[in-house]
């Protein structure tokens, strides 16, 4: 199996090189790191080639295939970030990290579909994250080509132009299938919410949720032309009677919660098992997945990667791992 | 190989109203055409139906040498 985890010192020699490198570590280990060809993203939890670790001490390592026409990294904030789509090559994909809880995050979580361009390029990330311990002393960053530009506000993408014998595949892995129970709707679209409509009445959903006593750790899962995508709870307001989620739910949009997962890792093996991950240039998986079914130690298959808080494939997603394969056209 | 005459061809209207589900293959598809079906829930006028129909049929006009497309191509267009 590839190696992707690495010491600062051998990435900075990459670097000096003049790879082309997706990177995810921690906010000092990226800091030291020279001006390049790369973006970053901060997180201390991985799924390696050992299995699923927590770790200050190493630089997780996606390099561009050498196939690759032109590399064009940039950052976007909450004034341009709708056009990461428009700003894609024609022939080839985008990969963005977004800081955990920024405001381009939300932005992107609530507004992506509506993107000039939206979808009709490939565009994979992640959320950028911290040490769950950490979450009430710092922030989330991003980095551009160099250890000196840390931020917490800005997106950072690399736009990769690919040769027209290739081209670029974005899979979901979910386990998550829309459970029998009672079909959910929101009267708005929100991470935040107060009421929905339960098999067509208006309820307060805290309330729904307690009465229910749903596992929370089971996402809402709307079906998107047979498209699992998740939206994941993340805490209940009892005083202010709100559910909030890490991801928004969509008016009109219709929902169900995940039936209930027996063996996770089973189902990942099940999952990816029949797949031919020999193309995959990239992959990341939810930090509730890592949490929830406890793969600190455990293996997804053979595929590695950051473990993220929040995946994006053209989308937000949650409780997801997401894949980009780069194939050559026959 | 798609034509312009396979814009008339009445299941991108179908897809984007929701009248009917086909088992596709391409993800950024499956993606826009919910993107367009709840859109279109909110504001179902012509010029929106015809826009959203037009995004549909330019993403699958432009990779349609990709395998997945070419799979729903041949589900999509066989009538």
């Amino acid at each position: 199996m590839k190696k992707s985890f690495y010491q600062v010192d051998e990435v900075i020699k990459m670097i000096q090189q003049g790879k082309n490198l997706l990177l995810s570590g921690d906010e000092d280990l990226l800091s030291k790191l020279p001006d390049g060809n790369w973006i970053g993203g901060t997180t201390p939890y991985f799924m390696t080639e050992q299995g699923g670790e927590i770790s200050r001490d190493f630089i997780m390592v996606d390099e561009i295939p050498d196939s690759a026409e032109e590399v064009l990294c940039k950052s976007y904030d909450i004034s341009n970030i709708q056009n990461v789509y428009k700003d894609g090559f024609e022939k080839g994909f985008s990969i963005i990290i977004i800081p955990s809880a920024s405001k381009v995050h939300l932005s992107f979580a609530l507004n992506a579909n509506e993107y000039e361009g939206f979808a009709t390029k490939p565009l994979i990330g992640w959320i950028s994250g911290l040490l769950l311990d950490d979450l009430n002393v710092n922030t989330a960053k991003t980095f551009l080509k160099s250890g000196n530009s840390e931020s917490d506000s800005n997106a950072v993408v690399m736009h990769v132009k690919l040769p027209s014998s290739q081209y670029a595949e974005i899979s979901i892995q979910n386990i998550f299938k829309q459970g029998n129970g009672d079909v959910i709707e929101f009267p708005e679209t929100t991470f935040h919410v107060n009421e929905a409509i339960i098999n067509g009445k208006i309820k307060n959903f805290a309330e729904y949720v307690k009465e229910m006593n749903l596992d929370l750790r089971l996402p809402l899962v709307a079906d998107y032309s047979g498209c699992m995508i998740n939206i994941s709870f993340q805490s209940i307001d009892e005083d202010k009677k709100v559910v909030n989620f890490y991801a928004p739910v969509f008016k009109g949009a219709i929902y169900k919660q995940a039936a209930p997962i027996e063996d996770y890792v089973r189902q990942f093996e099940q999952l990816i098992q029949n797949e031919d991950n020999n193309h995959i240039a990239f992959s990341c998986n939810c930090i509730l997945n890592f949490l929830y079914s406890e793969l600190e130690g455990k293996k997804t298959g053979n595929i590695t990667g950051p473990i993220t808080f929040g995946e994006i494939a053209y989308v937000l997603l949650n409780q997801t791992m997401v894949s980009l394969e780069i194939k050559n056209l026959e | 190989m798609m034509v312009d005459s396979d814009l008339k061809n009445p299941i991108w209207r179908n897809l984007v109203l929701n009248k009917v589900q086909v088992n596709l293959n391409c993800l950024a598809a499956k993606i826009l055409i919910s993107r367009w079906q709840l859109a279109l829930r909110n504001d179902s006028s012509e010029k929106q139906i015809e826009k959203a129909i037009l995004e549909l049929f330019e993403l699958y006009t432009k990779d349609q040498n990709f395998p997945n497309v070419k799979k729903d191509l041949a589900l999509l267009l066989k009538n």
